[in-house]
């Protein structure tokens, strides 16, 4: 069964139409919010005025600071006001007069219909005093910037690092007989799930305050909710219906808390109907946290045999007016920003900088994309300089088991980053004479010219975390029941919450339920994502779902067994599923513990380019992750063809643009994902098996991994057939041809 | 004052439907300003959804009017009536060989599902610099109709444009026909378009271009470039007349068309890279004309006939069943679907998903009339007499066979573009029975996916149809 491409369970009911996502609930009565934008990417209130707004006819009430008893939020520390406000807010770490984000809330409004409330918030009289703005890092950092948060007290906007100290810098670069230096620059990125936010809020038959929203762990949501409203965490229940789609931009709240506290406000009126609210796609894309812009100068140096002997790097991450997850983040830059590879000699220093911009968050890769492409490139231009082949230096650079990290200790065990990159090169029948691809196709009327088209292969590799990493608490829970009347169980229910965003979970989990207890998929039951009724499984993300609910699963299996033999009917087994713990990385750049398992990718990408025209088309990309023990092959495959293609949008069509913190692009015609039309021609997944020895079952987690390498392979890719080096992206036809004049 | 993406205007309550030119004449004089043309809406309902109409009461929906949906080829020349939609120039083999530029053009916009509904008509109207189908009619030296209760007049394509979005057209004047000369035995011409994505691309720049040749050299040419300045221009051709279409006098015409242009950067390309891309699309296009077009095979549409307009009345069938429209005033026909004809049918028609409500991702893919069309796009009432099909309607019995592919080969992720696709999908499979890769990667052009990277998507589709 493990190792089986079981069907999807919730495939059926999305081809249908029949699937609800929270914006498809329906009851026959409904209130309808809309939550106001401050439209101030930095300003403080000084008067507010909803007077007027409350007495149009449909309203039914206006939520403001004033009804929020603890006024803040924040995933990692409390940042950020829950709606900015001026009179009488409730206790908070944060000053709740300032707006530092155009996206800031400042007030619900629940009304009869969606254009009542609108027309509401419209008369909402607001009055701002402008603050100073530092939109990007450079401004941030400058010593006249305005402070953002002074409440933190540090005297800069720089307010979270790392380093890495390691060997003997002056040595490393005496003994290095090439060195290679760069400045990069990483963009913004918009996660374009297909389904905008949505949620319906209501209070349920026992007096819970209910959510149902799309969202990545239920039980943070319970939390921070919990937290705002300064009421135990039971009384709030959270559920998730179908979600459209997340890949990190759900994991910080979006309506969770003020919808609350609109049920909350209504019910203490006397108003139960459920109140549902949607954004529009502009909505969602001024609204939610982005991918982390960053920027990082780095040099490298190697022996003319291609030893790697010094890395120094400074990176910036602009974490945007709140931090989110920006502190974590920075970590996964940080640790990628030395790649897979054993070196002697590091210094590392990265920051996150508070800016007035859009607060970057959780994106696939969460860190991993931005360092990747720093270290990915910089480990190709030195085999351009040494002139050796980029394969081969990575071979005789990348780091095994017991090899003592930047972090001065050893990976966990079973690192198989040489297996993956081995696999990738002889898949891609790397050294191999090139494939002649057809000219590129730039103008859909003509052919391609043979004369201007040029070809290229690049290849990159990268490794990330699986799990949540510096010592952040890291658990999964997982309940079994077990039925039957004779003596053997004949069917069982899991009750877990990990969160199906689209990423398959539900069918792995399914499955692993299934072997665990030796019964027949279809004999598996589940009930998914209900505070009241599953227990904490963390929050998909991490890639971290399959190994940790794989785990908290054979537990509960464990125990539900032993119940059956107990005579219990039904049986039942409940198991808090606890990984090795981690350590925050040493302040000094002494040994610590991160992580606990790691994910290992690399591929290579075929490319061809119209110079001309500065048009890109991606003929083949072969990418090997190792994946432990693939639970369901196809469900990896579709990971990995997803996240290549997201990726493929990040490195070549992807532009948001924004000016003073506002966004400026904030649509689907404007901000450009890849259509059907646009994707690699060809990608090829070969999946490696070599085994996480704490993974359920062996496997790792993967779905992360994919993204990692396709930036730098492309660029690689691109320097290979042009000889120029891209330091920035996205590669859209004006920049190529730009960077190809120079 | 309410940040500006979350300000709504919402669509005008009244929406009138005329049935003859007369009559929508009559009510376009009587209305004046208050009131705003709608056919393929595809401009117009995102105007309003972003404020620009304040002061408009009416839609006159033009959708009903007969007679003004035909293509009709003379000996010189062709007349097309200003409900013909992108999809019927494109579908019609004719005008591939009579009008290369036009068809082309049109092959070119958005998708199959918008131009199943959007009319060339309203393409010219809209008069913005970027819209592919102005340059393509320039080179065949279109003429517009233009009506009004004072009379008819008729204006050439070259005068009628004064600027960005600015036109000739008075705002009681109704644009009922175009018509443009037809390429002679002599006459090659091509549209080339330079654009972001393989499909649903706005013009960074494009060119369409029409060469005349006596004998070995050129005894005429016309070269109109678009999203270059504020209207469509004319690059100067005489590098190339009384010449041989040789490399020379093409470089020389190039150049002379990056003189000609004066574009401005903007979110999707610099200035100078659409200087330099004119000169490009010039050159390319140019030497393409040395040769006869390469065949191609038929082009999808997503439907039999092209078009979606022509139908009137106050009931519309939903997936079979008979549902009254009026409820449907100042709603989208998405908008419509999901909050008001499911309750009225006693169904759930949630399936139908908005993910942009501009056009632009296709989760909103329903049939109309048989055709796939974007229902954030169309006004609720404009389905008055027509047949609607979502996805809750599509199978006949348990699941379409597309919705079984999807389901086996692995094509649903988070699953909230899948109902579009699977619309989108069975629409292609009617049209084509056993597509292959590049027709579907062709008919699902304009579906957005974040969550697959399509392969599987298409994987799905291609086993549907075998």
């Amino acid at each position: 069964m493990i190792g089986e491409s079981i069907k999807r369970p919730d495939a059926e009911a999305k081809v249908t139409g029949a699937a609800i996502y929270p914006g498809d609930i329906r009851e026959s009565e409904m209130l309808t919010a809309v939550v106001v934008f401050s439209d101030q990417p930095h300003a403080r209130m000084t008067s507010m005025d909803t007077s007027r707004a409350a007495e149009l006819d449909g309203v039914v009430t206006i939520v403001t600071a004033a009804d929020v008893p603890l006024n803040e939020y924040g995933l990692t520390m409390f940042d950020q006001p829950v709606l900015v406000g001026v009179d009488g807010t409730g206790r908070s770490n944060v000053p709740s007069d300032i707006s530092r984000w155009e996206a800031d809330h400042i007030a619900v409004v629940v009304a009869e219909t969606d254009a009542i409330a609108r027309q509401a918030a419209d008369l909402i009289d607001v009055q701002w005093q402008e603050l100073p703005l530092a939109a990007d890092v450079d401004t941030a950092l400058a010593p006249d910037a305005p402070l953002i948060h002074p409440e933190n007290g540090k005297p800069t906007n720089a307010y979270y690092q790392y380093v890495f100290r390691k060997g003997d810098m002056e040595q490393g670069w005496a003994q290095a007989e090439v060195v290679v230096e760069g400045t990069y620059q990483l963009p913004h990125q918009e996660h374009a799930y297909l389904q905008p936010e949505a949620a319906v809020a209501y209070v349920d038959e026992e007096g819970r305050l209910t959510v149902e929203i799309g969202g990545q762990w239920t039980h943070e949501d319970q939390e921070q909710i919990a937290h705002a409203l300064d009421v135990p965490a039971d009384q709030i229940r959270i559920i998730y219906p179908a979600i459209g789609g997340a890949f990190g931009g759900r994991e910080d709240m979006s309506l969770q808390i003020v919808l609350a506290l609109a049920a909350q406000k209504c019910a203490a009126l006397g108003e139960r109907r459920p109140i549902r609210t949607q954004w529009s796609r502009e909505e969602s894309i001024v609204g939610h946290h982005k991918r982390h812009r960053a920027q990082v100068t780095t040099r490298w140096g190697a022996t003319a045999d291609g030893k790697i002997v010094a890395v120094e790097a400074d990176a910036y991450l602009d974490a945007g007016s709140y931090n989110y997850t920006s502190n974590k983040v920075l970590g996964n830059l940080h640790m990628t920003l030395a790649g897979p590879y054993l070196l002697p000699n590091i210094r590392v220093d990265s920051h996150a900088v508070y800016t007035t911009s859009i607060p970057g968050g959780a994106f696939r890769g969460f860190g991993g994309p931005q360092g990747t492409f720093v270290s990915e490139s910089q480990i190709n231009k030195l085999a351009e300089a040494l002139g050796m082949d980029p394969v081969e230096v990575r071979r005789r650079n990348l780091i095994g088991d017991g090899d003592l990290g930047a972090t001065h200790t050893p990976l966990p065990q079973g690192v198989s980053i040489k297996e993956v990159v081995d696999d990738c090169a002889e898949s891609a029948g790397w050294g191999d004479p090139p494939v002649s691809y057809q000219p590129v196709k730039a103008f859909r009327s003509l052919p391609g010219s043979d004369q201007a088209t040029k070809h290229g292969r690049g290849f990159a590799c990268a490794f990330k975390n699986v799990g949540f990493s510096f010592g952040f608490p890291e658990r999964c829970e997982a309940r079994i029941e077990l039925h039957g009347d004779g003596e053997s169980p004949t069917s069982a229910t899991l009750f877990h919450s990990a969160a199906e965003v689209g990423q398959g979970t539900h069918a792995a989990l399914i499955q692993m339920t299934a072997e665990a207890l030796g019964l027949d998929v279809a004999s598996v039951d589940a009930v998914f994502s209900d505070t009241a009724r599953t227990g904490d499984s963390g929050s998909v993300s991490a890639s971290r779902m399959t190994f940790m609910a794989g785990n908290s699963i054979l537990g509960a299996a464990e125990e539900a067994e032993k119940s059956w033999l107990n005579g219990d009917r039904p049986a039942v087994g409940d198991f808090r599923y606890v990984p090795p713990p981690t350590e925050m990385l040493d302040p000094e750049g002494g040994p610590a513990v991160p992580n606990f398992s790691y994910g290992y990718v690399a591929q290579a990408v075929d490319l061809s380019v119209d110079v001309e025209t500065g048009h890109i088309r991606i003929d083949r990309v072969v990418s090997a992750v190792d994946v432990g023990k693939a639970i369901n092959p196809m469900l990896v495959t579709t990971q990995s063809e997803g996240a290549i293609v997201q990726a493929h949008g990040y490195a070549l069509s992807e532009l948001l643009v924004s000016t003073d913190g506002r966004i400026t692009n904030p649509r689907l015609s404007q901000y450009l994902i890849p259509g059907i039309g646009d994707i690699p021609r060809q990608v090829d997944t070969v999946i490696g098996e070599y085994g996480d020895p704490l993974g359920p079952f062996a496997a790792r987690g993967m779905a992360e991994m994919p993204y990692l390498p396709y930036a730098a392979a492309v660029i690689a890719a691109l320097h290979d057939a042009t000889g120029v080096w891209f330091d920035s992206f996205p590669l859209t036809p004006s920049r190529v041809l730009a960077g190809l004049s120079q | 004052m309410m940040h500006e993406v979350q300000r709504r205007g919402p669509l005008p309550n009244q929406v009138l439907r005329p049935k003859t030119i007369d009559e929508a004449v009559k009510l376009l004089g009587e209305y004046g300003e208050k009131a705003r043309l709608i056919a393929g809406g595809t401009d117009l309902i995102l105007e309003f959804a972003h404020h620009q109409h304040g002061g408009v009461e009416v839609l006159i929906d033009l959708s009903a009017v007969t007679g003004c949906g035909q293509i009709q080829i003379d000996e010189k020349r062709v007349t097309i009536g200003m409900l013909v939609t992108h999809n019927q120039i494109v579908a019609s083999a004719q005008l591939w060989d009579f009008a290369r530029p036009l068809a082309e053009a049109c092959f070119e916009i958005g998708s199959p599902q918008l131009r199943n509904r959007a009319t060339v008509v309203g393409n010219i109207a809209t008069a913005s610099p970027a819209n592919d189908t102005i340059s393509a009619l320039r080179v065949l030296d279109a003429e517009l109709t233009l009506r009004s209760v004072r009379g008819e007049r008729t204006v050439t394509l070259q005068e009628f444009h004064t600027g960005v979005r600015r036109s000739l057209r008075m705002p009681d004047e109704l644009i009922t026909s175009i018509t443009f000369r037809k390429l002679a035995a002599n006459e090659r011409g091509v549209f080339v378009k330079a654009g972001l994505r393989a499909a649903q691309a706005i013009s960074v720049v494009h060119a369409a271009m029409v060469v005349a040749t006596d004998g070995d050299l050129v005894s005429s040419a016309k070269i109109a470039l678009g999203s270059v300045a504020t209207t469509i221009v004319e690059a100067p051709v005489e590098a190339l007349v009384g010449k041989p279409l040789d490399d020379e006098a093409i470089g020389a015409a190039a150049l002379a068309a990056m003189s000609s242009v004066t574009p401005i950067d903007d979110v999707r390309a610099t200035a100078a890279y659409r200087t330099e891309a004119v000169r490009v699309v010039v050159e390319r296009g140019l030497q393409s004309l040395r040769s006869a077009p390469a065949d191609h095979r038929p082009p999808i549409l997503l439907g039999a006939s092209g078009s979606t307009h022509g139908s009137s009345g106050d009931w519309a069938t939903v997936n079979g069943h008979e549902v009254e429209v009026a409820g449907g005033a100042g709603l989208t026909l998405l908008d419509w679907l999901r909050d008001v004809a499911g309750p009225l049918i006693g169904a759930s028609l949630t399936g139908t998903k908005e993910g942009c409500a501009e056009g632009e991702c296709g989760a909103c893919t329903v049939q109309f009339n048989g055709s796939a069309v974007m229902s954030c796009l169309v006004p609720a009432l404009s389905v008055g007499g027509a047949s609607v099909v979502t996805v809750e309607g599509i199978a006949n019995g348990d699941l379409h066979p597309v919705q079984q592919a999807f389901i086996d080969k692995f094509a649903v992720q988070c699953g909230y573009c899948i109902p579009g696709f699977i619309v989108a999908g069975a629409s292609l499979l009617d049209e084509v029975t056993t597509p292959d890769a590049d027709a579907v990667i062709e008919g699902l052009a304009g579906n957005l996916c974040r969550c697959t990277g399509y392969y599987k998507i298409i994987d799905a589709v291609v086993a549907a149809g075998q």
